[in-house]
């Protein structure tokens, strides 16, 4: 077993105050079962929580795993280990089965970061059946290596293994954890991803914060919410091995940006797109508009994102009911919901009928596109339905089901703007229920969607 | 309940408490046992988060509707029998509540007294913005039409506190030398307000009064009015009163001429 100098522990602190930080956690007395043989230096860490940290370092080549929440990588708890080790304060031991169990999760390769990134072939550059649209993977691919590109993936997977490692702390201790009802938990977690550059799962973690405490199941959706963070997370570190449309879908979920260029260089969907419906929700210090677009003769759908922070204006451009004969531009992923608008080749009229489905065709449209994309929080739909009250609540109903709503204030626009008569709605699917968004009459389309504060966002 | 149901109330009972507390249940015999056995679940801290990953996925996939209810209000309630207010319309009432609010009582009672129907667009804006105005809401229900009886029935919080009653709606005070020229002819009114604002007898200190005289001037006064005030001398300090008293009888002449465009109702 081939030992390391103080100067190789010191090199590998990602920062000299994890370095520091590692000093006073250096002593016999704040550690337990630590051992190492010719491959594998273990132990159990004393930390601040009431649960130990299980540190385990392969120091061949060298990986590091510990179950504590920090982003970095090596930790301040695995470069103590390193210096009990040098100091000669860990035994030669067997390796004992609980952590052998550990091992496994060590990171399957660490150095140089390049080497972390997925191989790029040239596959990845067509996603199969989707008419030719483009895939992240020019993006991820198109830059030589060793370029920022290298470091953001590295980043990215340094993040998802952080992510990992906190939702397993959540899984071992509990969401009963009093932590759990610190906002600056969360917050802290958030931040970190966005150091990594996945904000789409910052976000996620900002907008489950908001579950916590709320409504009595709030355990059950915090539950299904990591459950996801899991999913993705783990999507995010084999992108490699699915296929290529799924990866697009996980990269963009994930947060990974793509040039408007590079979207713009794709392959038109020209159509009559209805402008189905349209939902504001703040996200963190920044208000998102979606806006559904329902292509008459494709009968997708699609989705164009604007975002205005604290003073400034929405974009107004697509006004809900008006129908536009244009080009749309899909991002990548497997069902490519988010898209923008290109070139209009002018303006159309307003159907006559609004193409809506039965409650039960409803259900099943959006289920499809959740089983393409699991981890979707917003799905639209438009249903010829009815509002009505059942003995839970306000519900969308026709002859052969119904569909609950989210709140007693969706009802209430929705009676006004229907007198609770059968009418095309275009409904937002969400986790926590039905959102209406736009009642759509024979002469008229009427905007009921969640509007932005006006006092932070001018719509 | 079911099997499902059991074992999500498991999983969920399992991440609330934690593994070291409590193991993580198994699932039922089916599509996510298979589930556990391909993706090679291996017992760790992580099981519950895997598995109630893929019994989400698998709800929120096979999202079911509930079983269908019955409607609870009657479609021979609201067989509208006066013409609906068009989109113009209510497209002008928003410029009026959000530009000149001070238009908002003469929009109602030229709607009553024409006998258009609010939209259904304008119909919970119309109530959640009069609510609270005994005298207004008089008018809004005769606007809205049977869908107010529905709307506070099935939303009994909805209803005004007081039953509302017809009332006169409150002067606008305006200046003496505009008021006697209000319901005249044109001209007289256009030359005074005019001249005063080229003469500085009138000045931004009178905005609400002048206001109020726009606002309540013979509707035949409105067009030329604003013609007049757009030539306004542009250099004068009062160039932008001209301006906001030119738009807003523009607004209020579009407002009473869409109002009294209603069509034949059979």
């Amino acid at each position: 077993m081939q030992r390391w100098q103080i100067e190789q522990v010191v090199a590998a602190a990602p920062r000299p105050a994890i370095f520091a930080g590692a000093q006073p956690l250096a002593v016999p007395g704040r550690w337990a079962t630590v051992g190492a043989d010719d491959r594998l230096v273990w132990g159990r860490c004393a930390g601040s929580r009431a649960e130990p940290y299980d540190v385990v370092i392969d120091h061949t080549r060298p990986a590091y795993f510990c179950s504590c929440p920090s982003r970095a990588v090596p930790c301040k708890h695995a470069i103590a280990l390193l210096l009990l080790w040098v100091r000669g304060h860990v035994p030669a031991a067997q390796l004992p089965p609980s952590i052998a169990a550990l091992a496994v999760r060590l990171p399957k390769d660490v150095a140089p970061p390049s080497a972390a990134v997925p191989p790029i072939t040239e596959s990845d550059r067509t996603v199969p059946g989707q008419g030719g649209q483009l895939t992240i993977s020019p993006d991820l691919a198109g830059t030589p290596p060793n370029s920022g590109r290298d470091e953001r993936v590295a980043r990215m997977h340094a993040g998802l293994r952080d992510l990992l490692r906190w939702l397993d702390d959540r899984a071992r201790f509990g969401l009963s954890d009093p932590s759990l009802a610190r906002y600056a938990t969360w917050d802290d977690l958030a931040a970190r991803l966005v150091d990594a550059q996945v904000g789409g799962l910052a976000n996620r973690v900002r907008r489950l914060a908001g579950l916590v405490g709320v409504g009595h199941d709030w355990h059950r959706r915090v539950a299904e919410e990591l459950g996801m963070l899991w999913v993705l997370a783990n999507g995010g570190l084999n992108l490699s091995t699915l296929p290529t449309d799924l990866a697009d879908s996980v990269a963009m979920a994930l947060g990974w940006q793509v040039r408007t260029a590079t979207v713009l260089d794709g392959a038109p969907e020209t159509d009559r797109w209805l402008v189905a419906g349209r939902s504001d929700t703040r996200e963190d210090r920044i208000e998102v508009r979606r806006v559904w677009l329902y292509g008459l003769a494709t009968r997708r759908w699609a989705m164009v994102l604007s975002f205005a922070a604290y003073r400034q204006s929405l974009d107004g451009s697509l006004a809900v009911g008006s129908v536009l004969h244009a080009d749309l531009f899909r991002y990548p992923g497997r069902i490519g919901l988010r898209a923008i608008v290109g070139l209009h080749h002018g303006p159309s009229d307003y159907p006559s009928i609004a193409p809506a489905l039965s409650v039960v065709d409803g259900c099943a449209a959006v289920g499809s596109l959740i089983a393409a994309e699991p981890w979707l929080e917003h799905v639209p739909v438009t249903v010829l339905a009815a509002v009505t009250r059942s003995s839970n609540g306000w519900v969308l109903s026709d002859e052969f089901g119904s569909i609950p709503l989210v709140g007693q204030a969706d009802a209430l626009q929705l009676v006004a703007a229907t007198g609770g008569q059968p009418a095309a709605l275009t409904v937002e699917w969400t986790p926590h229920g039905v959102i209406p968004l736009t009642v759509h009459l024979p002469d008229r389309a009427i905007d009921i969607g969640p509007r932005a504060d006006p006092s932070f966002a001018a719509a | 309940m079911s099997e499902l149901a059991d074992y999500v109330n498991g999983l969920v009972t399992t991440l609330l408490l934690g593994t070291d507390r409590t193991p993580a249940p198994d699932p039922p015999s089916g599509p996510l046992a298979q589930f556990d056995a391909d993706i090679g679940v291996d017992g760790t801290h992580q099981t519950p988060l895997q598995r109630i990953a893929a019994v989400t996925a698998a709800r929120r996939a096979g999202w079911q509707p509930h079983p269908p209810v019955a409607p609870t209000i009657s479609p021979t309630t609201l067989a509208a029998s006066r013409p609906v207010a068009t989109q113009a319309i209510a497209a002008t009432w928003r410029q009026i509540v959000s530009d000149w609010p001070l238009l908002e009582d003469e929009w109602l009672a030229t709607m009553v007294e024409t006998g258009w129907l609010a939209g259904p667009e304008l119909t919970l804006p119309l109530v959640l913005r009069h609510r609270g105005n005994v005298r207004r809401m008089t008018m809004v229900a005769v606007v809205c039409g049977p869908i107010i009886d529905v709307l506070f029935s099935e939303f009994p919080d909805l209803a005004p506190r007081r039953k509302p009653a017809a009332a006169d709606p409150p002067e606008l005070i305006t200046v003496q030398a505009l008021r006697t020229l209000l319901a005249g002819p044109p001209s007289p009114f256009i030359d005074e307000l005019v001249d005063g604002l080229h003469r500085l007898r009138y000045n931004p200190t009178h905005r609400a009064v002048l206001e109020h005289a726009v606002a309540t001037v013979n509707p035949a006064t409105l067009l030329p009015l604003a013609a007049a005030l757009d030539d306004t001398d542009r250099t004068l300090p009062s160039i932008g009163l001209a301006f906001a008293l030119a738009e807003l009888a523009r607004l209020r002449h579009q407002a009473l001429t869409e109002l009294h465009a209603i069509p034949e109702h059979p």
